[in-house]
């Protein structure tokens, strides 16, 4: 790469590294690198991502969810499934009641905490 | 349109079933095309803007005649589903509402991804091989379609759901850069990348009136 190339892709880097070209060919490369490899991460964080926003629409948890979407063969992915839980609230619970008639069967109820006064500890 | 004529199929490059991965059961005689080329003028002249606006889809009505390719043979999935379609027929009666009528939407596989989709609005896929820009194609792979007052999921697929939508262009994505690079050992690698992709504009969504769904009480 050539210098204009290099300054081009320092915009905005700290210090003198956005204006000497000895530091910005350093950075330019460790900043190309870093790229390279976060291409292949991004793709692990967005599923990440996406368990994370399914598990918290669904009340059931997650794994017991995608059991039951597997038993009845539905194949939607992680993504439009989390984008669902969150746009489509009626089309996700209807995905949710799916599978819990698919797998465990009955509607665990997540249990209410009971407010406990000082009368405990007496 | 005064006259509709149809892309003769055998100009259409066999690998494009595969692009819609329809592994038919029967065997095959690559007939399944599931495009045709329209005239230009007709019935792509209201998507003729460039802008790449989200705006409300015109009249789905406006189009199309349901092409007589050989649909319902090539229902069968792709990648994903290997086994036989199971009976699609499981029903459940719940209640959902969607954004109702003229707003529907409908998650579709196209290449491999999935997407959710609504008429009128564009989305960039993997380039599709053999389509030139505006042709009609139909899309088979629908995983679940949403209306305003209930919900069709598919186990895989919605049966007899298709979505309409027209190839507006094929391009290529922005330029990525891969550069390798180990350090001490004098190896540097500096190589540009540009993956092509299609822009289609979705039409319709259609035919999933039949299957069974979730509704509203």
């Amino acid at each position: 790469m050539n210098k204009k190339e290099v300054f081009k892709l320092a915009k905005g880097f700290r210090g003198r590294a956005k204006n000497c070209i000895r530091i910005a060919r350093e950075r330019v490369e460790k900043a190309l690198q870093y790229s390279y490899r976060d291409r292949r991460n991004k793709k692990r964080d967005m599923r990440s991502l996406w368990i994370e926003r399914i598990n918290a629409g669904t009340r059931v948890n997650y794994g017991n969810f995608m059991h039951g979407l597997l038993k009845e063969n539905i194949q939607l992915n992680r993504k439009v499934l989390s984008e669902l839980s969150m746009h489509e609230p009626y089309s996700f619970k209807a995905l949710v009641d799916v599978s819990r008639t698919a797998f465990p069967g009955n509607r665990p109820v997540p249990p209410t905490p009971k407010k406990q006064g000082l009368s405990i500890l007496v | 349109m005064a006259m509709s004529f149809s892309c003769p199929s055998s100009s259409c490059s066999p690998s494009i079933t595969s692009i819609f991965t329809h592994k038919t059961y029967a065997p095959i005689t690559a007939t399944t095309f599931n495009f045709t080329c329209n005239p230009p003028h007709s019935s792509i002249s209201s998507l003729q803007f460039t802008t790449p606006s989200y705006h409300r889809p015109s009249s789905s009505s406006r189009i199309v005649p349901k092409l007589s390719q050989t649909e319902p043979s090539t229902l069968v999935s792709e990648d994903e589903v290997s086994e036989p379609e199971q009976p699609e027929s499981a029903e459940e009666t719940l209640s959902t509402t969607e954004p109702k009528g003229e707003e529907v939407f409908a998650v579709v596989m196209i290449g491999g991804r999935q997407y959710i989709v609504f008429p009128g609005r564009f989305l960039y896929t993997q380039r599709l091989k053999g389509a030139n820009v505006d042709d009609k194609i139909i899309l088979n792979k629908v995983l679940l379609v949403g209306t305003k007052t209930s919900t069709y999921i598919g186990k895989p697929v919605v049966p007899n759901a298709a979505v309409h939508a027209v190839v507006e262009e094929q391009g290529l994505d922005p330029k990525v850069v891969v550069f390798k690079y180990k350090k001490k050992k004098n190896y540097r690698r500096n190589i540009g990348h540009r993956q092509p992709n299609t822009r289609i504009r979705i039409l319709g969504i259609t035919g999933y009136q039949d299957s069974p769904a979730a509704t509203l009480p």
